[in-house]
């Protein structure tokens, strides 16, 4: 689903990312790590082709993301408030980014109507613009928006920050539920090892800009990414 | 010691502000603004004698500038209106510091008077007084006189940040003095003559000044307590109101394809005070022209100026929206960014939008009938050209004009950009002289007539060829993206 390769991201001679290579398979789940400064954030905009690529390049299904836009179809991404729109309301913004993937109107309204719970009652149907909702429900908005329309690719930044303790389990359940037929490659990155490790195949643990391990859940265990942090 | 750590952070905050090349660029016309004003008073102010000697058949100095004083005042008012600035973002900073909220407001409030524009009234008041002196008007008067006048323009100071949010008494004002200016100007009925006793009044009783500077007091202990009870942070953000207007505008569906585009930028202009005063500066672009029949009659005889009006009163709202294509998504920009919308699409609903607007205000423009058929079809002429050429090149200095648009901060307290600001006319001026370019070259081969059919048939052109010319601007985007996050992202 993407490669990337020999990717180089440096601000004033500091690398900031440098990862040789990286792939993640279609529908696989894969959670990145790591503390502050490792280069999370700066991976899902390069991928995202929000930020250019000092070398190197991304390629998502053999198309370079840098070149092409035919990325945009299939994936879709929430990492910070500027994905959305916040003179909306919930609704509209459903809406919107369910009809620029091309799904119809009644769709998208079961489709978000398949969220409520997720939503706890305090989001849909309030007739209140994005910006007057709380962080916490902002950020719940923009999660469910990228799950509109079953895209392929699933780009979430910190999506557990900000989050009550109940929606924090229930988004975990409902990205278990997203995974179960493997028709989505989803990709979190957090800064906590516990709920990563929930929900990802794959944990992916980077420091300053490098891809220090790689655990697939099956063979590696939480302890022994514990333990790099204890260090 | 406080006061001392407060300035030199406001040193720090000036010189490590985010700069870009627009900036520069309007720091060269504020100054220039202040060097004109500065000029144009000096003249006024030194050749006060001779003016009052020639027109007023020498009456005395003091009565002719107190009666046309107050058309000045409400002019400083406007302007002050517009421009002044209060910086009241950054209070939030100091709020829960050990600093007294006294002495944050003073501070702050005291801070504000200096600026240039506080000033620049000095070149007319100096040479003013000592034209007084010198033809041997009362001495205590004359200082009196000068020193209350040039006190008004504080108390405008304060005054407009009082009603810096309180947009319904400034638009009363501004309409009471356009009734009044007609009024005086069609000879009804003399006000003036009255109220220049109010601005004379301390040169016969120089003690009256007492008045001015307990007015000025007032004021400034009005304003202090003002910030004093806002000094909360959900007072200086955005007031939330619940249970928003949530209309319906089913009816932009009609625009096809680009009505998914265009209904976000219909709920963007109705529900962000920002923008919607894009709205209400449009329709004031539209009746622009009338403000030629006063005054300046002479130069709107020229068919240059009649192309620079037809350009304004058909460009207002392409001017005011376009030139902020894309800034005005610039708050949730990487969403455009990373869904499947070409810049193609998002360009040309954008262009959509605005020649729909262009269409309105030249049926709006119809009340300009009453000046002729040869202007309106002038009018039509530019509006034609605006929807196929100008609008294009508002376009297209939009993408270089990028920053980050906090779109509802427009109109609380803490707002310190304007819809109307210098930025957009540095950018304004070779897109005006390209018209009434083509008109001189058309019009001295083919006549008046032919003129107007040349800008139309330019417009005309514009529009069936937009597939090129977007294309070309959608390639600049592209290419531009990643600086425009930045730009974006910078505060």
């Amino acid at each position: 689903m993407i490669k990337i390769e020999n990717l180089i991201k440096e601000y004033n001679l500091v690398e900031v990312v440098n990862i040789p290579s990286l792939t993640f398979e279609f529908g696989e789940s894969i959670g990145l790590v790591g503390n502050n400064g490792a280069g999370k954030t700066t991976l899902f905009s390069m991928l995202l082709d929000l930020i250019a690529p000092s070398k190197g390049t991304i390629y998502s299904k053999d198309t370079s993301v840098a070149s092409s836009e035919e990325w945009k179809s299939y994936t879709a991404s929430f990492l910070d408030e500027t994905f959305l729109i916040d003179y909306l309301t919930a609704e509209e913004y459903f809406e919107f980014v369910g009809r620029v993937r091309g799904v119809s109107v009644e769709q998208i309204k079961s489709q978000v109507s398949e969220y409520s719970s997720f939503f706890n009652g305090e989001v849909l149907g309030q007739k209140k613009y994005i910006r007057d909702f709380s962080k916490g429900n902002q950020k719940k908005i923009g999660i469910v928006g990228c799950f509109i329309g079953n895209p392929e690719l699933v780009v979430l930044d910190e999506p557990f920050a900000n989050l009550d303790p109940t929606t924090q389990i229930r988004l975990k359940e409902l990205i278990r539920r997203k995974m179960e037929d493997r028709k989505m490659t989803i990709i979190v990155s957090s800064h906590d090892l516990q709920h990563t490790f929930d929900i990802s195949d794959r944990v992916i643990l980077m420091e300053k800009g490098k891809v220090v391990k790689d655990v697939n859940k099956a063979s590696g265990s939480f302890d022994e990414l514990m333990e790099y942090f204890n260090q | 010691m406080i006061q001392k750590l407060l300035v030199s952070l406001q040193k720090k905050q000036f010189s490590r502000r985010a700069k870009s090349g627009i900036d520069i660029w309007v720091a060269v016309l504020k100054w220039f603004a202040f060097g004109y004003l500065a000029l144009i008073f000096l003249i006024l102010g030194i050749g006060i004698n001779k003016i009052v000697l020639k027109e007023f058949d020498g009456q005395s100095i003091v009565d002719v500038v107190s009666r046309f004083f107050i058309f000045y005042l409400s002019s400083e008012l406007i302007m002050r209106y517009f421009f002044q600035k209060m910086p009241v973002a950054m209070l939030k900073h100091y709020l829960v510091l050990s600093i007294k909220k006294k002495e944050i407001v003073s501070f702050f409030v005291k801070r504000t008077f200096l600026t240039p524009f506080n000033f620049v009234q000095l070149f007319f008041y100096i040479p003013l007084l000592v034209n007084l002196l010198r033809f041997d008007y009362n001495i205590v008067g004359s200082i009196f006189w000068v020193v209350s006048l040039y006190l008004l323009s504080f108390i405008m100071h304060l005054l407009v940040v009082l009603i810096e949010n309180n947009k319904t008494v400034f638009i009363a004002f501004v309409i009471g003095i356009i009734g009044f200016g007609a009024i005086t100007y069609y000879e009804i009925f003399d006000f003036t003559s009255y109220i220049q006793h109010i601005f004379s009044a301390t040169y016969y009783y120089p003690f009256l000044v007492v008045l001015f500077v307990g007015i000025f007091y007032l004021l400034y202990r009005l304003v202090l307590r003002f910030y004093l009870s806002s000094l909360y942070i959900d007072v200086l953000d955005i007031k939330k109101d619940i249970d928003r207007n949530v209309s319906d505008i089913s009816w932009v569906e009609k625009f096809g394809k680009h009505s998914l585009f265009i209904k976000n930028d219909v709920k963007l202009i109705l529900r962000n005070k920002r923008a919607k005063s894009v709205i209400l500066m449009s329709i004031v672009f539209v009746f622009y022209a009338f403000i030629f029949d006063f005054g300046f009659r002479s130069a709107s005889n020229s068919y240059g100026f009649q192309v620079f009006l037809g350009y304004f009163v058909t460009g207002g709202f392409m001017m005011l929206f376009g030139q902020y294509v894309p800034s005005w998504d610039s708050s949730h920009y990487s969403l455009i960014l990373t869904q499947k919308v070409s810049f193609h699409e998002y360009l040309e609903s954008k262009w959509v939008m605005i020649s729909f607007a262009t269409l309105i205000s030249i049926l709006l423009c119809s009340v300009y009938l009453i000046k002729g058929l040869d202007f309106y079809l002038l009018i039509v002429s530019m509006g034609i050209y605006n929807i196929g050429i100008s609008s294009f090149l508002v376009l297209y200095t939009g993408i270089y004009t990028r920053f980050p648009i906090d779109l509802t901060s427009a109109k609380n307290i803490m707002g310190d950009k304007k819809a109307f600001n210098a930025r957009s006319f540095v950018m304004v001026i070779p897109q005006l002289l390209i018209p009434v370019v083509i008109f001189y070259c058309a019009d001295w081969v083919l006549g008046y007539y032919g003129a107007l059919g040349c800008l139309a048939l330019c417009g005309v052109l514009g529009i069936v060829f937009r597939k090129y010319t977007i294309r070309y601007l959608a390639d600049l985007n592209k290419k531009e993206k990643y600086n425009m996050i930045i730009d974006f992202k910078k505060k």
